[in-house]
C-alpha cells in the first residue's frame, strides 16, 4: 500500500473550482450590477444568492473552459400571485438581454451565454424563485417562454437546504473537506469518462447526494503528528464500492431484459429520484463505469510503486492527476 | 567516628543547622553526646555500631596502609601474593594485576625497590567480634584472636602456619570480618625480629602493627555508583563516538559495565574539542581515532572495565554489520551514530536475523531543542522502522517523533561540506549521553518492557531565532511538560515488524 494523499491533494488543486475564483466572480458581479440598472420598474424587489456546486464548493474546472455559476434570485412575491412563473423570469431575461450575444429562458433558470473576444465562454444561470409565500417555503419558477401551460408551474425548492445539509454533516471541518473533495474527484471522473454521452452522465447533484449517503470518512489519527491524517484514496475507493452495492439489478418486464437500477433522492425539495431521467441503457453503461472504475481503484491498491499506481490514477481522472515517482532519500534533524 | 579518631555527633551533610541559634545549637549537641554516652554497652545495638564504626577506629590507630582490590568472598585460610613497592602496598587477585594497579593507578614508581610478599587472608566466622581495640597489639593477641573467631579447617591451616619455623622476617595478615554490610576487611604486619629459627607461635620479639586497608575493589568502588545490579559481565557495544557517543561511553564505564567495544572511523579533530568528552590534549595522541583515544582515556579512569576500540578493517560500521551474528555477543547494541540509515539498517539485521539484543539509538535534535533514547527490540511489538514510517504506507518518512518540522535542514557549512555541522552544545550531548545511559541500564537490569523512547525536551528558542519550526510533538510535549518515555507505535504498515 502506497500513500497517494499528496498526489491527491495536489490533483483536487488543480480541479478544484471555488469561490476564491475571481475570473467567475468578476462575471458573476457585472452581471448582477447589470440586472440592478436594467430591471423593470414593474418587477418586485429580490435579493441574491449564491447556488450550486460554485456555493456548496464542489465545482470543478471544466474541461472545455465552460465555466458555470448559478446564482438564485429570490423576488418578493408570493407565487399565487403570479399564475405565469415566465413573468418573473422576463424581468431578469429582459434587464440582461442584449448584454451578451445570448440571454436565454430555458427551464429552470435564465442563462447569460458571455464571451468577450477570443476569451473562454462562461455562462451563468440564474434561478429566480418566489419568496414571498403563504406556505413559508420557496418556489422555482420551471418553464420555458413558449411552453404549454402545463410546462410552466411553480415547484417547490429548497436550493439552500443541501447545501445546508453537506455542510452540517460533519463537525470536523476536515471531515466536510475530505467529502467535498471526493465529491470533486467524482465529477472529475464523470468529466473525463467519454463513455458517458448526452444525458447519460450522472448529474453533479447526482453525485453530491450519493457522496451525502454513502461517503465514509477515512483518516487516521497520527500520535506524533498531533492530527488526523487523511485518506482519500481509501475513501474514494470505499465510495465507489458504496455505490456500486446501491445498484440493483431490475427485470424490465416488458423488453424482457434486466439491467441495472440505481435510485438517490435529493433530502431536500423537491426530492426526486436524481436518476430518474436515465435510460436504462444509460443505468447500465453507468453500472459498468463504476464497476470499472473500481476495478482500476483495487488495482492501484496492489501498486508497490507511486508512479505505477499513478497512471492507473491518470486513466481514471485524466492527466490532471499528477504521475510521481518514489523518493529515495528523506531529511533528517538527527544529530549525534 | 570520624577520620581524626573523634566521636562525631552528626553528619553536616544531613542536617539543616539553623545559624540564627548558635546557642541552642551547642545544647542540643551536648543533648546528643548525653545520649550516645548513656547507650548499654553490652546492647546489640552498641555492637552493630561498634562494628559499623571499626574501620573508622582502625584507621585512626592505623600508621600503615595498604591496597586491597581482592573480591569479597571467603577466603578461609589463603596464602596471597602482594605487591610493595615503598609505602605501596597492593593485594589483588594476582601479581601481575597488583602491578598493574600499582604502576597505574597507585603513583608505585617503578624501580628497582619493589618487591613481592606473602600475604595471609584469613576470613573470620560469622558472627564474630571484632578484636579490642588497642594502641598496640601482642602476636600472642593477634594469634589468639584469629583462632578464637575461625572455623575449624582454617584453625588447622592458620596452625600449620604458626608451626612454621623461621628467623625474623615480615608477615602481612589480612582479617576479612563478616558483617550485615559486607565484609571489613583490616590488616596486621607482623615484624618477627628474632634471630634463631623458631616457630612462629613462639616467637616473642615480635613487633604488630595496625595495618589499615583501602579497598579499591570493584565491587566496594561501585557501592557509591548506586549500582546493586551486577552489570559487570555485561557486553556492550556502541557505536559512535563522537559528541553524544563520547559522553556515553563514560557515563557506562564509571556505572561499572564490564566490557565495552567502541566503533568509530571517524578521526578527533580540533572542531571536536567543544563538543566532545575527550579535550584538546587528545589532539597531542599518536592515534587520531576517536575509538582509540576515547578507550585509552577511559582506561585511564576506570580499571576495571574491559574496552576494545574495534579496528575491524576501516572501521565502519557498514562493514562491521556485514557479519550478523557479531550482533548477537552482545547485551545490548547502543548507537550514537546520529545516521538513521544505518540505524534502521541494524533494527533490520536485528529483526530479520532474529537477534534479541536489545538496541539503543541516541540523538541530538539542533539548536538544544532536545534528543532522545530509542530503546527497540525489546518486545517484538514494533521497531525502529515503525518510527520512520508512514501512517498510510510503508513510505519512509523523517523520524516521526522529532521535535522539528521536517522539510527542514540544519546542517551549517562554514568552510566546505567536510566541516559542515548540525548547531547543538555539549550539554545537549551530554543530556542525551544520560538518557541513554540510563535506559541501558535499566535494559540491562531486566526492568524494561517495552520498546520506548525516552526524550529531553528543551527550549525552542534558538531553534526559532535561526528560523525554523519546531513540531507539534514538541509544542505538546513543552505544553504539557510531558518530558520523559513514550511508547513506541506499532506502525501497521511497517516493513520490517509488521511484514507481511
Amino acid at each position: 500500500m502506497i500513500n497517494l494523499q499528496k498526489e491527491f491533494i495536489e490533483f483536487h488543486d488543480k480541479i478544484k473550482l471555488d469561490n476564491e475564483n475571481q475570473i467567475l466572480r468578476d462575471k458573476r458581479d457585472i452581471l448582477l450590477q447589470k440586472l440592478k440598472e436594467n430591471i423593470s420598474k414593474d418587477a418586485a424587489v429580490y435579493t441574491t444568492f449564491n447556488q450550486g456546486s460554485y456555493a456548496m464548493g464542489t465545482g470543478v474546472k471544466p474541461e472545455e473552459e465552460d465555466y458555470d455559476i448559478d446564482v438564485g434570485i429570490r423576488f418578493d412575491i408570493n407565487c399565487e400571485d403570479y399564475e405565469d412563473p415566465i413573468v418573473p423570469k422576463k424581468w431578469v431575461r429582459d434587464a440582461l438581454d442584449g448584454h451578451t450575444k445570448s440571454v436565454k429562458i430555458r427551464r429552470s433558470c435564465v442563462t447569460v451565454t458571455y464571451q468577450k473576444g477570443n476569451e473562454p465562454i462562461y455562462h451563468i444561470d440564474f434561478a429566480i424563485y418566489a419568496n414571498n409565500n403563504d406556505d413559508g417555503n420557496m418556489y422555482i419558477a420551471k418553464g420555458k417562454e413558449f411552453s404549454d401551460d402545463s410546462n410552466k408551474f411553480w415547484e417547490l425548492s429548497d436550493p439552500l437546504g443541501l447545501i445546508e445539509k453537506i455542510d452540517s454533516k460533519f463537525t470536523e471541518d476536515e471531515d466536510r473537506y475530505q467529502l467535498k473533495r471526493i465529491i470533486r474527484y467524482m465529477k472529475k471522473w464523470k468529466m473525463h469518462n467519454s463513455n458517458f454521452t448526452g444525458n447519460g452522465a450522472p448529474t453533479g447533484i447526482a453525485l453530491t447526494v450519493l457522496a451525502y449517503d454513502y461517503f465514509v470518512v477515512s483518516k487516521e489519527y497520527d500520535p506524533y503528528k498531533l492530527k488526523y491524517v487523511y485518506n482519500d484514496f481509501e475513501a474514494l475507493r470505499s465510495f465507489v464500492l458504496a455505490i456500486k452495492n446501491s445498484f440493483k439489478l431490475q427485470h424490465n418486464s416488458e423488453t424482457g431484459t434486466f439491467y441495472y437500477n440505481i435510485e438517490s433522492y435529493l433530502p431536500v425539495e423537491p426530492k426526486n429520484n436524481l436518476f430518474e431521467k436515465m435510460t436504462e441503457s444509460q443505468l447500465n453503461i453507468l453500472y459498468q463505469e463504476v464497476e470499472s472504475m473500481l476495478g482500476k481503484l483495487d488495482e492501484v491498491a496492489t501498486k508497490t510503486k507511486k508512479c505505477d499506481a499513478c497512471e492507473i490514477l491518470v486513466k481514471i481522472f485524466g492527466k490532471d492527476f499528477p504521475i510521481t515517482v518514489d523518493k529515495s532519500m528523506v531529511g533528517t534533524s538527527e544529530s549525534a | 567516628m570520624g577520620a581524626d579518631g573523634k566521636l562525631c555527633l552528626l553528619d553536616e551533610s544531613s542536617v539543616l543547622l539553623n545559624l540564627a541559634m548558635p546557642d541552642q545549637i551547642l545544647l542540643d549537641c551536648f543533648d546528643l553526646a548525653y545520649n550516645l554516652l548513656l547507650v548499654d554497652m553490652k546492647s546489640d545495638n552498641y555492637k552493630k555500631e561498634i562494628l559499623r564504626e571499626f574501620n573508622s577506629y582502625w584507621f585512626a590507630s592505623a600508621k600503615l596502609y595498604m591496597y586491597s582490590a581482592i573480591e569479597e568472598k571467603n577466603y578461609g585460610y589463603s596464602e596471597m601474593p602482594m605487591f610493595i613497592s615503598g609505602n605501596i602496598r597492593v593485594l589483588a587477585s594476582s601479581l601481575p594485576e597488583e602491578k598493574y594497579l600499582a604502576y597505574n593507578y597507585l603513583k608505585a614508581i617503578d624501580d628497582d625497590k619493589a618487591f613481592s610478599a606473602n600475604c595471609n587472608v584469613i576470613s573470620l566466622r560469622k558472627n564474630s567480634k571484632p578484636i579490642v581495640l588497642k594502641e598496640l597489639y601482642k602476636w600472642s593477641e593477634v594469634r589468639k584472636y584469629i583462632l578464637d573467631n575461625v572455623s575449624g579447617s582454617v584453625k588447622r591451616a592458620f596452625q600449620r602456619f604458626l608451626n612454621q619455623t623461621i628467623s625474623g622476617g615480615m608477615k602481612y595478615i589480612v582479617l576479612s570480618l563478616p558483617s550485615e554490610h559486607g565484609n571489613i576487611l583490616f590488616g596486621f604486619r607482623v615484624n618477627f625480629r628474632n634471630k634463631r629459627r623458631e616457630k612462629i607461635e613462639k616467637i616473642t620479639n615480635v613487633k604488630v602493627e595496625q595495618v589499615y586497608i583501602y579497598r579499591i575493589d570493584r565491587k566496594y568502588m561501585l557501592q557509591r555508583s548506586g549500582m546493586e545490579e551486577d552489570i559487570s559481565k555485561k557486553q556492550i557495544l556502541l557505536l559512535g563516538c563522537g559528541s553524544v557517543g563520547g559522553y556515553i561511553a563514560n557515563n557506562l564505564c564509571q556505572l561499572g559495565i564490564g566490557s565495552i567495544d567502541l566503533l568509530d572511523n571517524d578521526l578527533f579533530s580540533k572542531e571536536n574539542v567543544h563538543r566532545h568528552f575527550l579535550g584538546f590534549d587528545s589532539l597531542m595522541c599518536k592515534s587520531s581515532h576517536k575509538a582509540v583515544l576515547l578507550k585509552e582515556r577511559l582506561e585511564q579512569m576506570y580499571p576495571y572495565t574491559d574496552i576494545d576500540s574495534l579496528d575491524y578493517e576501516d572501521r565502519s560500521v557498514e562493514k562491521f554489520i556485514l557479519k550478523k551474528d557479531r550482533l548477537a555477543n552482545y547485551d545490548i547494541i547502543i548507537s550514537a551514530l546520529g545516521e538513521p540509515t544505518l540505524n534502521l539498517e541494524i533494527n533490520r539485521i536485528l529483526y530479520e536475523e532474529k537477534i534479541s539484543t536489545p538496541f539503543i539509538c541516541g540523538f541530538n535534535e539542533p539548536y538544544g531543542i532536545g534528543g532522545h533514547a530509542v530503546a527497540v527490540n525489546i518486545d517484538q511489538h514494533s521497531c525502529l522502522r515503525c518510527l520512520y514510517t508512514d501512517l498510510m504506507s510503508d513510505d519512509l518518512v523523517p523520524f516521526r517523533a522529532s521535535l522539528v518540522e521536517e522539510g527542514q535542514h540544519f546542517k551549517k557549512n562554514i568552510s566546505g561540506c567536510s566541516s559542515a555541522f548540525v548547531p547543538y552544545s555539549c550539554l545537549d550531548s551530554q543530556q542525551t549521553a544520560i538518557l541513554v545511559a540510563r535506559l541501558a541500564i535499566e535494559i540491562l537490569k531486566g526492568e524494561v518492557e517495552h520498546n520506548k523512547i525516552h526524550s529531553w525536551i528543551g527550549k525552542s528558542d534558538a531553534l526559532v531565532n535561526a528560523g525554523f519550526i519546531p513540531s507539534a510533538f514538541y509544542q505538546f510535549r513543552k505544553t504539557n511538560k510531558s518530558e520523559g518515555e513514550v511508547a513506541i507505535m506499532t506502525a501497521k504498515h511497517c516493513p520490517i515488524c509488521h511484514k507481511k
